[in-house]
């Protein structure tokens, strides 16, 4: 048994090597997933962690040129019709019963009702995030980044409830990533993630 | 534990008291979405006056705005178009600023239909590079600048192309109004009046329909008219949205509105019904119209519209009576903007028919309007532009078209004769909607440069070679708009939400860092604040009085009802018969012209036109509008029942539509509201760029069946001179 301080710190790196495979790529991230045998490392991180077996075999990008080319097509690049990992664009825009915007109540929409939740957190914990995910706080890579964040530092209640609030919408992400179908490697990682994140609540 | 170097790639910087702060708790979204929304009743809403931007009327609207967020939209109640109302498009439109189908970064072609995401500054070092090196190879003539005008585009785009030392600044009127324009222009010396519609007493519409394209004053002022007792005539050959407000509609066979005016003007004179009184004072030229007109009797128009020749002369007579609280108005796109090759004479016609009655400038007539007297930038601190040395390509083509406008596909005529070299396109989806789009695509292909400047990744867009996204209008500040009319006002344009993608950019600060990378800077060497205020100066208004209210109105400005102001033509009069269209080689009177082409017994005229929940193309890639469409099979074709009969169709059958330029698959809508010669198509579907996904694939663009061509007078598109067959087929 993985002890408890150690347990949380290793979670909170699952969640962050995870929150950078979906930032637009890096030589360094090809590298550590090429040379690093990173995916292989995160398998095993998550059966020692979690128990559980989730293989990632046969999901890598070709190259590094292709991995960023799936980025830009698969979640990336409005242009090449992507699938957004943002979390407003999965759920109604508002609760706000009062706002009459024709669209209030819909789904699809940025800046929504989860987007100020992000920005009052990122406000109140005095977080700060590079200046062009300003309007989308709730890109998944700012959503792991702080769910790893309070598990290595706030006490779980508050990780957990950060993860069923932000983190519930991830199956609905996978559908549109099969929708589009464009390289296995997203709803391979996506898929791990959401084990992970099973896992990590029942924990 | 696992060793890798992505643990210290993180995006989030946390504060040494962050951890402190998470530890001792915060609350969660659900409690946090509670507290929200009950601190919402005491949230202090920001109401923020601007515009609107889903239509070219740019009505005023208000903006609530709570959080940060917007929240509530309502009509301006000051403005003139708004009146506290706005459409459905207005309240739709708002979406596209929480799109998830937005421009978020500069693009720059790599390949066809691909783009790689690159820096303002690469994007302007390029494209300002590119421009350098043709203007130097080719003359300042070879490069253009196309828009739908907006309130800092009319500023900034002329001024822009200008300074680059070319003259080749064009708008969309192309497709919308250049007939129109230029048959009134050389008229009565404005490319447009307005109407007292609430005033008038009999008021005919030519293709025209406010319950189509929507201004909510217009319907309420033509509402009004109706409590009124007034008489609505509605000619078109389709039996559009204003039918609920009509009192007749004259089912004319498309093509042939300059027969029916030319006749009802023959009425007017033969039953001594004209302003004998106003042409006298106001006019030159009458004689010879009146010897023109003597041929054009109902009986022989009743041939060619398909109106009973009694319809005609009863309508002219009832309109002759009713004068001057009678008018056919001016209209916008209507019949006569830029549909037919008789477009611009039909255009003159209807000036000409409003001075028979003698309505200009009175109630319940033709309207003048009269503009804002604004101030401008000094130009000792702020220098102009050198006037461009090279005219306006076009101008030698089309001398009767309104130099304002242009003649926007003159660019892609040039480009495919190797002549035009670099076009910048701004707000405008030329590629889909100002000419023949497999033409369009031909004449981009063979430009060295394409720039296009807007929200979505139009078709426009798709062609480019640099796409530079521009923030929504809901988050940027423009240019002081100047509002015309018998009171005159002015508006502005103000951002009430922070932008929602950091890399997008006004198109003012676009211009002025392009300008810079260009090496014309000098002329861009004021701030938006600078300008407006210069703007503003002769008003006596402030700009911060200005942006509390967001319209203001000039009462003490008023036209006087009944008092002609100096007509803006050659003569200083309304002119029956033009010098300027006898120098450029035209005939200087009104005559009847043939359309281009006519169908046949086994083929249709294709028809466009509006519908009032899209404009353009710019708004079909709106879920909360387009579901209005599918919900409502919006994207049919209409084909009459007789016809549909004859060619075994029923109401629902998916059909081909054939023209010479392309064939299509679309569901009929059979009903009685349209002539047996059209088929109507609305004018708002077949998205080709499958970036707007939710636009793609829904209905055809009838544009794809227009062959591109101009109108021998104003250059204007001749949308509706296509011929079309329609057969049964199976899925």
């Amino acid at each position: 048994m993985i002890a408890s301080m150690e347990k949380r710190a290793g979670s909170a790196m699952i969640f962050t090597i995870i929150a950078d495979l979906f930032k637009p790529p890096t030589m360094e991230t090809w590298q550590e997933i090429e040379d690093n045998q990173l995916l292989n490392k995160l398998e095993r991180m998550a059966r020692d962690l979690y128990g559980i077996e989730f293989p990632l075999d046969g999901i890598l990008p070709e190259d590094f040129e292709h991995f960023c080319e799936l980025h830009k097509k698969v979640i990336g690049s409005v242009a090449e019709k992507a699938v957004l990992p943002v979390e407003s664009l999965y759920k109604p825009w508002t609760q706000d019963e009062t706002c009459t915007l024709p669209f209030a109540r819909e789904k699809g929409y940025l800046q929504g009702d989860p987007t100020m939740h992000i920005a009052f957190l990122l406000n109140e914990l005095q977080i700060e995030i590079p200046r062009q995910y300003n309007g989308i706080p709730d890109h998944l890579s700012i959503l792991l980044e702080l769910a790893a964040y309070f598990l290595e530092h706030a006490p779980e209640k508050f990780s957990r409830e950060f993860m069923e609030d932000h983190l519930d919408w991830l199956p609905d992400f996978k559908t549109k990533l099969k929708e589009k179908s464009a390289h296995p490697f997203y709803e391979g990682i996506t898929d791990f993630l959401i084990k992970v994140i099973e896992a990590q609540k029942n924990d | 534990m696992l060793e890798t170097k992505l643990s210290r790639r993180g995006f989030i910087k946390a504060s040494a008291a962050t951890a402190v702060l998470a530890s001792a708790g915060t609350v969660g979204f659900n409690e946090w979405s509670k507290e929200y929304v009950k601190a919402s009743a005491n949230t202090k809403i920001k109401e923020i006056p601007s515009t609107c931007n889903a239509c070219s009327s740019k009505c005023g609207m208000v903006g609530h705005v709570k959080n940060g967020r917007l929240w509530k939209l309502t009509g301006h109640p000051d403005h003139p178009y708004s009146k506290g109302k706005l459409c459905a498009r207005g309240h739709g439109y708002a979406t596209v600023v929480y799109s998830q189908d937005r421009l978020t970064q500069p693009l720059k072609r790599l390949g066809e239909n691909k783009f790689e995401p690159i820096t303002w500054e690469q994007a302007y070092k390029e494209i300002a590079g590119k421009l350098t090196q043709i203007i130097k190879e080719h003359g300042p003539q070879a490069v253009a600048l196309t828009e739908d005008p907006r309130a800092s585009g009319k500023f900034y785009s002329p001024r822009f192309i200008n300074a680059l030392g070319s003259a080749n600044y064009y708008t969309h009127h192309v497709v919308c109004s250049n007939s129109r324009d230029a048959g009134f222009l050389h008229t009565v010396g404005v490319t447009a009046t307005s109407a007292d519609i609430s005033n008038a007493k009999y008021i005919m519409f030519i293709g025209r329909s406010y319950g189509d394209g929507i201004r909510p004053s217009s319907v309420q002022s033509l509402a009004a008219a109706r409590d009124n007792g007034a008489k609505i005539v509605i000619v078109d050959p389709r039996l559009n949205n204003t039918a609920n407000l009509a009192t007749e509609w004259l089912a004319i066979r498309p093509g042939t509105d300059l027969a029916l005016v030319l006749a009802m003007s023959h009425v007017l004179i033969k039953e001594n019904l004209h302003d004998l009184n106003f042409i006298k004072t106001y006019t030159v030229g009458f004689e010879a119209y009146a010897k023109e007109l003597a041929k054009y009797t109902p009986q022989w128009a009743e041939g060619i519209t398909g109106i009973p020749a009694a319809d005609i002369s009863r309508i002219a007579i009832d309109m002759g009576k009713a004068k001057p609280k009678a008018l056919i108005e001016q209209s916008w796109r209507g019949a006569f903007g830029c549909n037919y090759e008789n477009s611009t004479e039909t255009g003159r016609a209807v000036a000409m028919f409003n001075a028979l009655l003698g309505n200009y400038q009175q109630k319940g007539g033709s309207i003048f309007g009269v503009k804002p007297h604004l101030g401008k930038l000094d130009e000792q601190k702020y220098p102009n532009p050198k006037e461009p040395e090279a005219p306006k390509a076009g101008k030698k083509e089309f001398p009767l078209a309104y130099e304002g406008s242009g003649v926007a596909t003159i660019v892609a005529k040039e480009a495919l004769e190797g002549k035009m070299k670099a076009a910048i396109y701004y707000h405008s989806n030329a590629a889909l909607g100002y000419g023949n789009p497999k033409v369009m695509k031909e004449a981009f292909s063979k430009l060295d440069l394409v720039v296009a400047i807007d929200v979505q990744m139009s078709e426009t867009a798709q062609l480019a070679d640099y796409v530079l996204p521009e923030v929504t209008y809901i988050e940027r500040d423009e240019v002081i708009e100047s509002l015309s009319g018998k009171v005159p006002g002015i508006a502005l344009r103000q951002q009430m939400v922070e932008k929602v993608h950091p890399d997008t950019k006004p198109i003012h600060e676009i211009y002025t860092e392009l300008a810079k990378a260009c090496g014309v800077g000098q002329y861009f060497n004021f701030s938006l604040d600078e300008l407006n205020e210069a703007k503003l100066a002769p008003t006596g208004i402030t700009y911060k009085q200005l942006k509390e209210k967001g319209t203001i109105m000039f009462p003490a400005e008023e036209i006087t009802i009944g008092e002609m102001p100096k007509v803006k033509t050659p003569s200083g009069k309304i002119e029956f018969y033009s010098e300027t269209y006898k120098k450029a080689g035209y005939n200087p009177i009104v005559e009847w012209i043939e359309p281009k082409v006519s169908p046949a017994n086994d083929s249709f005229r294709l028809i466009t036109g509006k519908q009032a929940i899209h404009s353009h193309t710019q708004t079909a890639n709106l879920p909360i509008l387009m579901q209005i469409t599918k919900d409502y099979d919006l994207e049919r074709i209409w084909i009459n029942p007789v016809r549909a009969k004859e060619l075994g169709i029923k109401d629902g059958d998916l059909v081909e539509v054939k023209s010479s330029e392309a064939t299509s698959k679309i569901r009929v809508k059979v009903t009685e509201r349209i002539h047996p010669e059209a088929i109507f198509v609305p004018s708002h579907y077949g998205i080709t760029s499958k970036d707007l996904r939710t636009g793609y694939g829904v209905g055809f663009s009838y544009m794809e069946h227009v062959p591109f061509d101009f109108e021998k007078w104003s250059g204007a598109g001749n949308i509706h001179e296509v011929i079309v067959k329609v057969r049964k087929v199976n899925s």
